[in-house]
């Protein structure tokens, strides 16, 4: 028996030594790489933005707010930090995330939407990204939400196991053998070029609950985001970001309404409403019902950034 | 839980300490605490059916000891009926009796007779496939004269219970009971033989049929879509497939079942590399085999060996149409059964079916080309016949089948994505390659005879191989059995 414990011990001896080192080299690769959601997430930990003009909320930014055309009109240096798959908690933690390594910008957007400040559910979307963050002080009250557990926190390499494609992107990264640049977004931004998909959204309105919730404390954390970036000489904007018409004349929007406006009269916040704008009922723009595609962004992106040049909310 | 998770590995650490530590001088004591490790882990699975396991133990252990105890050779005979009668009639009820009603409801309605027949909402108890051999074995065994009761109960409800097997086999026999009243030394070479088995099993499951898992669900849920070298792509893959799923727990079980001191019957003898439908049946699933061997071929052969090569046909028709069956209340399966006891037709009036295939292979340890013509030809029929066992309706066999026989036969075949075909183009073709090598060995990973060091490295870089090449857990496709 005695021998056979020894025989363990020493086979998982090695294990652990392995997974220790794996562990710390795949996650410092990870932390260079450009590649796709890493490339925010990376630029919020490690970078130096300090960005004039912050874009925060859910892929509906990530994929419609352009700060190619922002700077451009408002002759700033924006950034997009929308990440795709949660309501608000997430983007809270992105600006958390920038404002601790980064001046604060002179002016925040907040997307606004029926799903933004609903109840954060886990469902480990793109949970890659904490990876190599998994005891960031800051990041930390977010990983159960993305359905992470202790195991996935404390045993070494756990949390990569079957992902051999991102654990050799990070040892690339590491020996510098290769820079991971695929999926890149232009500061945070995400062109879509796919065609427009009626499918999804027929099945969402046959199927899913259209009506707008608020939760509690993703609305405490919406309302101290705000109050916090004022404090700090930020102004902020609230932009509801076009829907497709179809899916707009479906929407229950009257609680998450009533939040937005509240939080706008409260702090005197402008707020820009581009759910009718003409684009809204041509497909063309969309990618679904939801997401505006790259055509779709640029004209959205055009007509807000000259809305907040006309507003003056920046100077040039 | 499943072999292949953590909550199962703190089980077992917790079970194997204490089993050869605090009781590892009482017998009894390791039996009670196994058969209650036995019953934690099927409650676990599926609690609502725990009571109907322990019931059915304490009937049949009383029933074996009023077959021993009968005072006539008729009174012995019917105890065994109804002890027959009650596991497959329970079987019958819980695996079979919606199926029934809906065929009969076809039946009629394909008559012009409208018949008003309700289904019910059947909850399959997990394992009583499984643990229904057993039993039946038990009681069987008894009045052939080929076994004696046992008067340990614990012993008996663990033989049912036993936890490494209880889900999806291997069925082993009631001679198992023996090694249960016997005591149990720790053997090193045979708790490292274990390890062993365990890992590989685990590569088999995780890396080969997990990743297999997702090309063959993308095809299967979308057959139409598909060219017809897509469908033949997959149709091969899910063999390989079915078999690194259900060998690779297999592996798990009688690895488990080697830490604590067991020798569990082996269910796979390297079926891919069988020379004929009979020898592949020799090595594929092989607990199962040979229980319906034991118990309905022999029988039947028996009583028909007045009809000759026919009779010896009809037998292993029969006994083939109830192996498939066994998997399931379809008739896919039924047809997959017979397909194969069809296939015993050529073996049967030419007398191959006699002889045990022997392989034969060249100084470069590769079969010989007759030899490996035989095998593939062997594969393909196995393939043929596996996509009936997949299908959900006769129909969709037959569209499967169609799809295949088109003219997209010569196109290129769609791939998806290439997250699962790296590791199938790495890892499939090692463990091909494992298995051949060790043919003749206890398992895939039987490497005892290589160097310390060597073996380290190997099980190292396996484990390696296991944790970064994963698919996402599938269950175990015999669990459903």
């Amino acid at each position: 028996m005695k021998r056979f414990f020894t025989q363990i011990a020493i086979y998982a001896g090695i294990l652990l030594v392995l997974a220790i080192v794996f562990d710390w080299m795949i996650s410092s690769g990870l932390k260079k790489t450009e590649r796709g959601h890493f490339h925010t997430m990376n630029a919020l930990m490690n970078d130096s933005i300090n960005a004039d003009v912050i874009i925060l909320g859910s892929s509906r930014v990530a994929y419609g707010y352009d700060p190619y055309i922002i700077d451009s009109v408002l002759q700033c240096n924006s950034r997009n930090i929308g990440v795709s798959g949660q309501p608000f908690g997430v983007s809270c933690l992105r600006w958390r995330l920038y404002n601790r390594h980064n001046n604060p910008p002179k002016l925040i957007i907040v997307n606004c939407d029926f799903l933004e400040i609903g109840k954060m559910v886990e469902n480990g979307f793109e949970r890659e990204q904490f990876y190599p963050y998994m005891f960031e002080s800051l990041v930390q009250p977010y990983l159960k939400d993305y359905g992470f557990t202790w195991v996935d926190k404390y045993v070494p390499l756990y949390r990569y196991h079957g992902d051999y494609k991102l654990m050799g992107i990070g040892l690339a990264e590491f020996f510098h053998i290769r820079h991971d640049h695929k999926g890149n977004p232009y500061k945070g931004y995400t062109p879509s070029y796919n065609e427009w998909s009626g499918g999804s959204l027929e099945m969402m309105i046959a199927t899913d609950d259209l009506k707008g919730k608020a939760d509690k404390q993703v609305v405490a954390l919406l309302d101290s985001l705000v109050r916090n970036a004022i404090s700090e000489g930020s102004k902020v904007v609230f932009v509801h970001a076009p829907y497709h018409s179809r899916l707009r004349d479906n929407l229950d929007e009257t609680v998450t309404q009533a939040v937005y406006d509240s939080l706008a009269n409260l702090y005197a916040i402008p707020y820009l409403d581009y759910t009718h704008m003409e684009i809204c009922s041509d497909s063309t723009y969309f990618q679904d019902g939801c997401h505006l595609n790259f055509r779709g962004s640029s004209v959205f992106s055009l007509k807000l950034a000259q809305d907040l040049d006309s507003l003056k909310v920046i100077e040039k | 839980m499943i072999f292949n998770s953590l909550t199962f590995l703190l089980f077992f650490i917790v079970v194997f300490l204490i089993y050869w530590f605090p009781l590892k001088n009482t017998t009894r004591g390791q039996n009670i605490f196994l058969l209650l490790a036995s019953y934690f882990f099927y409650g676990y699975a599926d609690w609502k059916m725990l009571p109907l396991l322990i019931v059915a133990t304490l009937i049949f252990y009383y029933l074996g000891k009023a077959i021993a105890g009968a005072k006539s050779e008729k009174q012995g005979y019917w105890f065994t009926f109804a002890g027959v009668a009650l596991g497959v009639g329970t079987l019958l009820y819980f695996k079979y009796f919606n199926f029934f009603i809906e065929s009969f409801a076809s039946l009629f309605n394909a008559i012009g007779l409208h018949a008003n027949l309700h289904t019910f909402n059947i909850i399959m108890p997990l394992g009583i496939s499984f643990f229904t051999f057993r039993l039946l074995s038990y009681i069987i065994d008894i009045y052939r004269g080929k076994g004696q009761p046992t008067d340990d109960i614990i012993a008996f409800g663990t033989y049912v219970a036993f936890f490494p097997c209880i889900l999806s086999g291997p069925i082993d026999r009631p001679a198992f009971i023996k090694q249960l009243q016997a005591k149990r030394e720790f053997n090193y070479y045979q708790a490292v033989d274990g390890c062993r088995q365990i890992l590989w099993g685990l590569f088999k499951k995780i890396v080969i049929a997990d990743n297999c898992a997702i090309y063959v669900d993308n095809v299967w849920g979308n057959i139409n879509g598909q060219n017809g070298s897509t469908l033949v792509i997959a149709a091969v893959l899910y063999l390989f497939q079915i078999y690194a799923d259900f060998s690779g727990y297999s592996d798990m079980a009688i690895g488990v079942g080697k830490l604590i001191g067991f020798k569990i019957a082996d269910n796979f003898k390297f079926p891919l590399f069988a020379l004929n439908i009979a020898d592949y049946w020799r090595r594929w699933h092989i607990t199962l085999t040979s229980w319906l061997t034991d118990y309905v071929f022999m029988p039947l052969n028996i009583k028909f060996r007045d009809l000759g090569n026919f009779g010896m046909i009809l037998s292993i028709v029969i006994t083939f149409v109830l192996i498939g069956m066994w998997h399931g209340a379809n008739w896919t399966f039924a047809l997959f059964g017979l397909y194969h006891g069809l296939l015993y037709i050529p073996l049967i009036l030419s007398g191959a079916f006699f002889k045990k295939a022997k392989l034969k292979t060249n100084r470069l340890g590769l079969p010989v080309a007759k030899d490996f013509g035989r095998m593939v030809l062997t594969f393909v029929l196995v393939v043929i016949g596996l996509i009936l066992f997949r299908a959900d309706s006769v129909g969709q066999a037959w569209e499967y089948v169609c799809g295949i026989c088109d003219t997209t036969l010569v196109t290129k075949p769609s791939f998806y994505s290439i997250t699962w075909l790296i590791p199938m183009l790495l890892w499939l073709p090692i463990m091909i390659i494992v298995e051949w090598r060790n043919r003749n060995r206890g398992h895939g990973l039987d490497i005892a005879h290589i160097g310390y060091k060597w073996q380290l490295i190997i099980y190292v870089l396996l484990t390696i191989v296991v944790f970064a090449f994963s698919a996402t857990s599938e269950k175990f496709i015999y669990f459903q059995f």
